[in-house]
C-alpha cells in the first residue's frame, strides 16, 4: 500500500497548516477550513472552557485568537503523520510559552483532520488533558488528589 | 490483497488484554518495540513509555489486570503504509473497582515486515481520572 497523490498532498496541507497556525497566522490558517468546519477536542471545559466543541471559522477566530493572547514562542512537533484517503492523523507534541509568567507548558495530542475540496472541514483532538491542566494551574493535581499535600508544579 | 498489520495486532492486543493470553500477541511484536500510553504514571503504573518485547508483554499483562475492555467502537482509522491510526471510543470495566469506565482513545501503531514497531496512545486522561475516583475535580477556572 503507498499513499496517493492526494493522501500526500492532505498530508502536506496539514504541515502547511500547523506551521501558519502556530507561527501566529490565525486567518491564514483559517483559510485553510471549510466555512463549516467543526472543531471538538475532549477536554474539562469547566477548566479548558476555550477547548470543547465549536463550529465554523467565527467560533474558531475566537478559539484561536484566546490561546495566542494567552501564549507566545508557539510551536510544535510532528514525529508521526498518518493519511488515508480525505483523512489525515497527527501526534502532535506542543510547545507553548505563558505569556504571564514565562512559563513553558508543552503536551501530547493527537490530532484527526479530515479535508472537503482541499480545505480542512472537521478537527477532533485527544489530549493528555490531565498532564496539560496540571502545567496550565501549575499545581500537581495527582498529589492533590491522593491527599499528600498541596503541591505547586 | 493482504490484511493491514493493525488488525492481527489489534485482535491479539485485546485477547492479551481480556482472556490474558499473549502468545498470539508476542510473535507480533518487534524485539525493539517502541511504546507509549500517555498520561499519569503515579495513578496508572501501567502508563508510561516502555521499549522491548519483554516490557511490552509485561504491560499488557498488566493493563489486563487492571481493566476488562468490554467494548470499543473505531470512531476514525487511517491505514498508511506500514502505519495506523484510530480514534475509538473504549467501554472498560476498572477491575480492582468494578467501576464502568468510558473512554475516548487515539493510537498511532508503526509496523515493520509485519511486526509492530512503535505504538503510542493518546487518552482524554482528566476524564479518566475523574471516573477512577469517581467525582468531578474541582479546580479554578481559566480566566479567558
Amino acid at each position: 500500500m503507498e499513499l496517493s497523490l492526494g493522501e500526500n498532498l492532505n498530508r502536506q496541507r496539514v504541515l502547511n497548516f500547523l506551521d501558519v497556525y502556530y507561527a501566529g497566522g490565525i486567518e491564514g490558517a483559517l483559510d485553510r477550513c471549510t466555512d463549516d468546519i467543526a472543531f471538538m477536542a475532549n477536554a474539562p471545559i469547566d477548566i479548558l472552557p476555550h477547548l470543547g466543541r465549536h463550529r465554523g471559522k467565527a467560533a474558531l477566530r475566537q478559539m484561536w485568537t484566546t490561546i495566542h493572547k494567552r501564549y507566545s514562542d508557539m510551536r510544535y512537533e510532528a514525529p508521526i503523520l498518518v493519511a488515508e484517503g480525505d483523512r489525515v492523523a497527527a501526534q502532535l507534541r506542543v510547545f507553548l510559552r505563558k505569556r504571564g509568567n514565562g512559563r513553558m507548558v508543552q503536551f501530547d495530542v493527537a490530532v484527526f483532520y479530515t479535508f472537503r475540496d482541499g480545505r480542512i472541514c472537521e478537527v477532533r483532538e485527544v489530549i493528555d488533558t490531565f498532564d496539560l491542566v496540571q502545567q496550565v494551574l501549575e499545581r500537581d493535581v495527582a498529589t492533590l488528589l491522593t491527599g499528600k499535600r498541596d503541591a505547586v508544579i | 490483497m493482504t490484511e493491514h498489520s493493525l488488525w492481527r495486532f489489534s485482535r491479539a492486543f485485546h485477547r492479551a488484554i481480556n482472556e490474558r493470553q499473549l502468545d498470539d500477541l508476542e510473535p507480533l511484536l518487534d524485539d525493539e518495540v517502541e511504546w507509549a500510553i500517555y498520561g499519569p504514571i503515579d495513578m496508572f503504573p501501567f502508563f508510561g513509555a516502555r521499549r522491548g518485547k519483554e516490557a511490552v508483554l509485561e504491560v499488557i499483562r498488566q493493563i489486563g489486570e487492571n481493566v476488562r475492555v468490554h467494548r470499543f467502537d473505531r470512531e476514525s482509522i487511517m491505514l498508511g503504509v506500514d502505519s495506523a491510526s484510530s480514534m475509538m471510543r473504549y467501554s472498560l470495566t476498572a477491575l480492582d473497582s468494578n467501576k464502568p469506565i468510558s473512554l475516548r482513545v487515539a493510537h498511532f501503531a508503526q509496523f515493520k515486515a509485519g511486526r509492530l514497531t512503535s505504538f503510542r496512545v493518546l487518552v482524554d486522561t482528566f476524564d479518566l481520572v475523574e471516573q477512577t475516583v469517581g467525582y468531578p475535580i474541582h479546580l479554578p477556572r481559566m480566566a479567558i
